[in-house]
């Protein structure tokens, strides 16, 4: 990592300039931390499960629930192996990726842990917009506002539609593009208050209950995006649902070498 | 019968493989991290290692080559669920510094006590 320069813009919110690789670093130590937990845990969880089924008919309930044990933790154990993966990632390298791809591989990521009555919808507008980003951050991205959209329908159900668009805007944090790519989060959760929403995305803010959620993830969000001179924008009404759209500045030439 | 020894900081996991390996009548040691194993390994009573690679203390890759050194003929298996060099890159260290088996966390208990039957049937 040595010698390679950010090309951030200063933080609204801290006025210092964000350590998107250092973000990166420590998010990727605590993603190997929980992979590694949860590894141990999962063998006690196959081991136990295998030692009843010894003394077990397998046709049996408690067999059959049994097999449904071990097939979550088989669920976990592919969750697992992809939090390994985003813990392995340390470079930090902008390349032009569609956006599409981004948000179908952070829908994959998410699907095995989705809570009950909860759905997600794809509403891709714009297939083929590119950005210039570095994927695994655009991927943690798109993780952590889709895990925080599902969280707040945790209780009551609901859908979220994550819709990618092309919109023209002239002037985002005084920088100009033509065109960019707007990356939609719509949920129908429980929304926020006006004050909830207005820190959601400081450092170790967290309204996660009995230990969910550390308040870097959208922390981190912000930066990745300052970062690349994008904008993020949350509209929220209690008991209706959150909308957080995010926008990137969309790559001029989609002649461009694409990387997907 | 056969001296096992498991190295494993998580206590459920290490109660596990101890009930799973004394199910196949082993007698079996357990340690909560290296220092600990180091302290109890006994040359005339253990026969083969299962160790845990990350762990306070000594960590594993010590425990292997320590015991090596004790006991030359000492067959040992690394456990490790990855850490910040990557899931592989512990192991293969293990393998390097004389490990007979490696298995990367989450494993099946049931194939792990099989293979110490067939590391300690060669023996």
């Amino acid at each position: 990592m040595g010698g390679k320069k950010k090309t951030g813009q200063v933080n609204p919110q801290t006025s210092e300039q964000p350590d998107i690789e250092s973000s990166a670093r420590q998010y990727g130590r605590l993603a190997g931390g929980i992979a590694h937990d949860l590894n141990t845990i999962l063998t006690t969880i196959y081991g136990y499960s295998e030692m009843a089924l010894e003394s077990l008919d397998e046709t049996s309930e408690a067999g059959q629930s049994i097999h449904k044990i071990i097939r979550a933790a088989d669920r976990a154990r592919i969750l697992s192996g992809r939090l390994m993966n985003l813990s392995l990632h340390t470079t930090y390298e902008k390349v032009n990726i569609r956006v599409r791809n981004i948000i179908s591989e952070a829908v994959s990521f998410i699907k095995p842990s989705m809570p009950v009555k909860t759905e997600i919808v794809e509403n891709i507008v714009a297939p083929d917009i590119l950005v210039s980003a570095d994927p695994v951050q655009l991927l943690r991205v798109f993780v952590n506002l889709a895990v925080n959209a599902l969280q707040a329908m945790e209780e009551t159900g609901g859908r979220l539609t994550i819709t990618l668009e092309a919109v023209r805007k002239e002037d985002i944090n005084h920088i100009p593009a033509a065109e960019y790519a707007l990356i939609r989060f719509a949920d129908t959760g429980q929304g926020m208050k006006e004050k909830t929403a207005e820190r959601m995305f400081d450092p170790f803010f967290t309204t996660g209950k009995n230990g969910k959620g550390t308040g870097i993830g959208l922390t981190l969000v912000h930066d990745i995006i300052s970062d690349l001179n994008g904008d993020i924008k949350v509209s929220s009404r209690v008991k209706k649902g959150t909308v957080i759209d995010v926008l990137i500045p969309a790559v001029a030439d989609r002649m461009h070498k694409l990387t997907d | 019968m056969a001296g096992v020894m498991v190295v494993e900081d998580d206590p459920a996991l290490r109660g596990l493989l101890k009930e799973a390996l004394e199910k196949r009548k082993y007698v079996v040691i357990t340690a909560g991290d290296g220092r600990e194993a180091l302290a109890k390994f006994r040359p005339s009573v253990v026969d083969l290692v299962i160790t845990d690679l990350l762990m306070p203390e000594e960590d594993g890759l010590m425990v292997i080559m320590k015991i090596k050194e004790m006991k030359p003929s000492i067959k040992m298996i690394a456990i490790s669920g990855g850490g910040k060099a990557g899931p592989g890159s512990y192991l293969l260290m293990a393998n390097k510094l004389g490990a007979d088996l490696v298995f990367p966390k989450p494993f099946l208990p049931s194939e792990l006590v099989q293979k110490v039957k067939e590391l300690l049937d060669k023996h």
